[in-house]
């Protein structure tokens, strides 16, 4: 469906910027009247103009609408994508700035040609159904199953040494042979098991310098979470090998091992789930420090199902810059086909498309229809999830509320539902929650259902709730 | 059922893997614990299976993968009974804020965030639409641990919220005191501060409290102390410890009871004037006694007198002699502030200051400024002597204590102040431009404040009172009129023709384009206010560029502001500024490259530098080897650049 460029809104450039500094920049670049030429089509599907730059000649940048989603073209050699030169011809463009008619480039006339034969083409794919795999790409899947199990066999190795010299041995000359090690698990298809290896050295020696209990018993827990992973993996791709079918399928060991699932492939598998309606609960930027990425995270719920579902947009720190960030959502998404990555009870999701409608009161009074039971119940299905050495250390799950409450003696939060209590502790994903809580109004705190990382404190030997947002019948209240 | 010895096995399992399974044989305790566990075993099946994988540890030989596993299951044992019920006593919420959720996004609260701590007080900066934003409870507790750092939108925000909030916001401040580490900037202290700002008395016992831990932080004991200035009723505890502290907690002291000056300080004072040491000059300053007041008098008639004799030729004057003596004066300026009974000074230095301005003119030194900022500063504190001060100093000495009394006019009647002194506006045009050089459009309070330029830093004691005064909401037309003025460089034009050497005009346009850039910059793009003030503005700066111009109307005003105008309006600026200015004093490729940075097309900026050679040759004032090197340089841009 073709648009122009009045569509463009401040929000819609918000929503395609890549990060908010490129909006910034852009927006300084339109405010110091950084276009030397503005022009734009005669049905308003294209804008384009030149843009001063650093160089002796400006940037051709421009934005076409002519197709389903915007294209941003433009001549400077910055790898953000759109970059702030095609962002800050948007806003000359809400800005009210005159743009004088003009025919299309010819360069641009070109580029969308190819890009209408790429879109007949895959269509045409798409129409003719599935492919079956050909006997080659088989072939090549066994390959890569049997490096892979050659691949496990070092890994083992590297645990199996660690556990017998002991977790707190790894000094100097040791860590650089394990160093070594896991280097040489890169060749292996293995990219997940490399980073728990790595992991590993890290903390290793960040403990031989400054030992510390709960670190070295985390050191123990990713041991322990190796070793599993590598036997279940064995168990796994043998059993592939034996019976010759080397095909995915729908287990979270694919992704232990480090594969990256292609939406195509999850929908083959099954995993996939039409017409459906999520709402967001939160969102929150996780630093992971084990993969060396920030990884935006937002909790959906389904409205129909209850079900709480994670989206993860994972931007490594050495290329963050040019992947696009996300941001919280508003509204219910309806979504022609939600796919979803094997697992347990947070599955991953992703869509290609959706529409966005606004809240309505039914909407609410639908999400708190599908929090838990009781807290019993709940911590009962948490605890299925979390006992799982392969499964993620939280588990995140809608808990209704009579009142939350706060200790007399150290101000920790505590939920009341219908006479059983848990209590409400920060976890490392969500660290400032705990101390925005009392500052909510007293309204919030009272009926409602709170969206919560349920975890095991091991040192407590109790399960707590780590806040995360507030469902009330009117209102999403977001703690982070 | 001990459910202990299972968590003392699930301990020794951990400690095996710390020290290594290699040598598991001869682990006894491990052992002695699987033997403990051995009565669990027969609870349940899991229970069972567990006792029997620790068993196979001491058989297996592949002790590591064994052990790895025994760890999961206990792990996952541990979990299954993990306990949720909390029992703690409990009551409803801490804190009884007006703080309300706002439905804003992520980005959006990093933003203000930003916004915030930057300290930019521009467009993209905190505006007063965000404080409702700022209400989030997400972002209140980051405003409150990042007040100490102290930029403008966090204090104005500070100045507007903290009173909103009322009490309940006093424990969250007390909070931020760490009472181990004083942090950055002496973080912690500042929230002392800000306690005793905004609640005085309130927190009186707390203020006491963390004086009396001994082992608190200096710093933290002398805010404290400072902070018991809050009342007269803490004058004997006061005393009490300028007598037994050492150090910054004695000066503290001291200082406190130079503000509430209680009778029985009376010995402190005489101590400090006979027994005079360069360190008590603080105390001296601060206090408002009849002593201290006695002995800034002296030290201020010693170096008015000094000054007197040299030009007078009693003393020879070295290098070495004025700079004591720019010392003495400065010194003796800051003795006489906040003392009421002194206004015979101000006569004196006014009837002297022939003579100082001989023998005391350092660079940085402007002597009758430096006497207006003490009447100004006087101003902070609520107290109508200092008024009344001001007023009769003013009527003996118009001209040399304009600002005092303007500013004095503007705090008591607001804008109305420059109907008031209208005709003296035009006649201390500098003086008032520099005022108004210090004046902000505050987008979270909605209005014109004095910003802490004005005062300077000179006493560096008033941080939290910078901002504070308002001068008013709108920009008076009145206001914007004298600004923008052009009867000095326009014959026939503007309100007040006045005739002034070029150099002198040169730096009254320079402050009027500073003035109405720094206007421009703080209001808000779309409001009625940014209208009146940029079309002001560029209007003047037009102006200026055909009769005198500076360059900086063309740089600080004509490119960022005027976003409407076309390639062809901003023909005729370079060359318009190249006839206007004295180009052998100033860089000529500085204004080249301004046509650069014109939102003009790359034809356009060709002509204009073709036109801009034309005109080389009928340069008046500009020698042959200037205009050779003006021609060069165009020439080779358009050679290159423009080819």
């Amino acid at each position: 469906m073709s648009q122009t460029a009045e569509m463009i809104t401040e929000e819609l450039i918000r929503s395609l910027a890549p990060n908010p500094a490129a909006i910034n920049n852009a927006k300084k670049i339109s405010n110091t009247g950084g276009f030397v030429s503005l022009f734009q089509t005669e049905n308003k599907d294209l804008i384009f103009g030149e843009c001063k730059g650093s160089g002796k000649s400006g940037y051709q940048t421009s934005a076409d609408f002519s197709g389903e989603a915007p294209v941003f073209r433009c001549s400077c050699p910055s790898r953000q994508f759109p970059c702030k030169h095609s962002l800050a011809i948007m806003f000359e463009w809400i800005s009210g700035k005159k743009f004088e008619t003009a025919d299309i480039p010819e360069d641009v006339a070109k580029k969308r040609e190819k890009i209408t034969k790429r879109q007949e083409k895959a269509k045409e794919e798409a129409a003719s159904g599935p492919k079956k795999p050909s006997k080659t790409s088989l072939s090549a899947a066994k390959k890569k199953l049997e490096k892979q199990l050659e691949g496990l066999e070092l890994a083992e190795t590297f645990v199996t040494d660690i556990l017998n010299r002991g977790v707190s041995s790894i000094n100097g000359s040791s860590s650089a042979s394990y160093k070594n090690l896991a280097k040489q698990l890169g060749d292996y298809y293995l990219p997940e098991l490399q980073a728990i290896m790595t992991e590993i050295i890290t903390v290793a020696e960040e403990l031989s310098e400054h030992p510390d209990d709960k670190e070295l018993n985390r050191l123990i827990a990713l041991c322990v979470k190796l070793s599993a992973s590598v036997k279940k993996s064995k168990e796994y791709i043998n059993k592939k090998l034996e019976n010759g079918d080397v095909q995915l399928e729908d287990t979270i060991l694919y992704e232990e091992m480090g594969g990256i699932w292609k939406l195509a492939q999850l929908k083959e598998i099954g995993l996939f789930k039409e017409n459906a309606r999520m709402v967001q609960l939160s969102f929150q930027v996780i630093d992971d420090t084990m993969h060396k990425a920030n990884i935006e995270t937002g909790y959906w719920i389904d409205l129909d199902s209850g079900e709480i579902s994670k989206t993860e947009n994972i931007r490594p720190y050495k290329s963050a810059k040019y992947i696009k960030s996300e941001d919280s959502a508003f509204g219910v998404y309806q979504i022609p086909t939600l796919y979803r990555y094997p697992g347990g009870m947070n599955r991953r999701i992703r869509w290609e498309t959706m529409e966005q409608r606004g809240l309505e009161a039914k909407d609410y009074s639908d999400i708190l229809s599908k929090a838990e039971a009781s807290i019993g119940e709940a911590v009962k299905k948490a605890k299925n999830e979390l006992k799982n050495t392969l499964s993620e250390k939280v588990c995140a799950m809608l808990l209704p509320f009579d009142s939350i409450e706060f200790a007399v003696s150290d101000g920790h939060g505590v939920l009341k539902y219908q006479g059983e209590t848990i209590g409400l502790k920060r976890n490392e994903n969500y660290p400032e929650t705990c101390s925005i809580l009392p500052l909510e109004p007293k309204e919030v705190l009272e009926h409602g259902a709170l969206l919560g990382e349920l975890f095991y404190d091991s040192r407590e030997r109790k399960i707590y709730v780590c806040p995360i947002s507030i469902v009330k019948e009117d209102a999403i209240v977001v703690l982070c | 059922m001990d459910i202990n010895v299972f968590y003392e096995l699930r301990e020794r399992l951990y400690a095996t893997a710390a020290a290594g399974c290699g040598l598991i044989a001869e682990d006894f305790r491990l052992k002695r614990a699987v033997e403990a566990f051995k009565p669990m075993s027969e609870v349940n099946k899991v229970f069972g299976r567990f006792y029997q994988m620790c068993e196979a540890l001491f058989t297996t030989e592949n002790t590591a993968a064994q052990l790895a596993d025994c760890i999961a299951l206990a792990d996952a044992l541990a979990v299954t009974q993990g306990s949720f019920q909390d029992v703690s006593e409990c009551e409803v919420r801490e804190y009884e804020l007006c703080l309300k959720p706002q439905t804003i996004s992520r980005q959006c609260l990093e933003e203000v965030k930003n916004s915030l701590v930057s300290g930019d007080y521009n467009k993209s900066a905190f505006l007063q639409e965000d404080m409702e934003k700022a209400l989030d409870p997400r972002l209140f507790p980051f405003f409150i641990q990042n007040l100490y750092k102290g930029t403008v939108v966090l204090e104005s925000m500070a100045a507007v919220l903290l009173p909103q909030l009322g009490d309940s916001v006093i424990p969250l401040l007390k909070e931020q005191v760490d009472l181990i580490t004083v942090g950055p900037k002496n973080r912690t202290a500042y929230y002392v501060r800000l306690v005793s700002k905004f609640y005085g008395e309130k927190a009186n016992d707390w203020y006491l409290s963390l004086i009396e831990g001994e082992k608190n932080p200096p710093s933290i004991r002398a805010a404290a102390i400072r902070a018991l200035a809050c009342s007269q009723e803490n004058a004997s505890k006061v005393l009490e410890l300028y007598h037994t502290q050492k150090g910054v907690a004695k000066n503290a002291a001291a200082l406190t009871l130079a503000e509430l000056d209680p009778p029985e300080a009376e010995e402190i004072w005489i101590k400090c004037t006979k027994k005079y040491k360069s360190s008590y000059d603080e105390f001296i300053m601060h206090s408002k006694n009849d002593i201290c007041a006695e002995f800034a008098k002296n030290e201020f008639q010693n170096a008015l007198k000094g000054c007197r004799e040299i030009c007078e030729g009693k003393v020879n004057l070295t290098h070495k002699d004025r700079i004591d003596h720019n010392d003495n004066l400065e010194r003796a300026i800051k003795l006489i502030r906040r003392k009421p009974q002194l206004e015979n000074c101000f006569f004196e230095f006014a009837q002297n200051y022939k003579y100082v301005k001989k023998v005391a003119n350092g660079p940085y030194n402007n002597w009758q400024e430096e006497m207006n900022k003490v009447l100004l500063e006087n101003l902070l504190v609520d107290d109508q002597r200092y008024a009344e001060m001001i007023k009769k100093v003013y009527e003996a000495y118009p001209e040399f204590y304009f600002p005092a009394r303007f500013f004095l006019e503007l705090k008591e009647k607001g804008e109305d102040a420059f109907k008031e002194f209208h005709k003296e506006m035009y006649h201390n045009r500098k003086r008032m431009l520099s005022l108004l050089d210090c004046t902000r459009y505050d987008n979270i309070r909605d209005g014109y404040y004095l910003s802490w330029d004005f005062l300077g830093c000179l006493y560096g004691e008033n941080q939290m009172e910078r901002n504070e005064i308002k001068i008013f909401e709108q920009l008076p037309e009145i206001v914007l009129t004298f600004v923008t003025d052009t009867g000095y460089f326009v014959p026939g034009q503007g309100e007040n023709e006045i005739k002034m050497e070029k150099a002198e005009r040169k730096v009254h346009v320079e402050w009027a384009v500073q003035v109405l850039r720094s206007w421009c910059q703080d209001l808000k793009p779309g409001t009625e206010e940014y209208k009146k003030c940029v079309d002001a503005a560029i209007k003047f700066a037009f102006q200026v560029n055909q009769h005198c111009s500076i360059g900086k109307e063309i740089q600080d005003i004509i490119i960022p502001f005027y976003t409407e105008g076309t390639s062809k309006e901003y023909r005729g600026l370079i060359r318009n500024h190249i006839a206007q200015s004295e180009i052998r004093k100033e860089g000529f490729l500085w204004k080249i490259n301004m046509l650069d940075k014109l939102p003009m097309s790359y034809e356009d900026k060709k002509e204009e530098l073709i036109e801009i050679d034309g005109m080389i040759d009928g340069l008046k004032d500009v020698d042959s080897t200037a205009k050779k090197r003006i021609r060069s340089q165009v020439q080779e841009l358009l050679k290159t650049t423009y080819a």
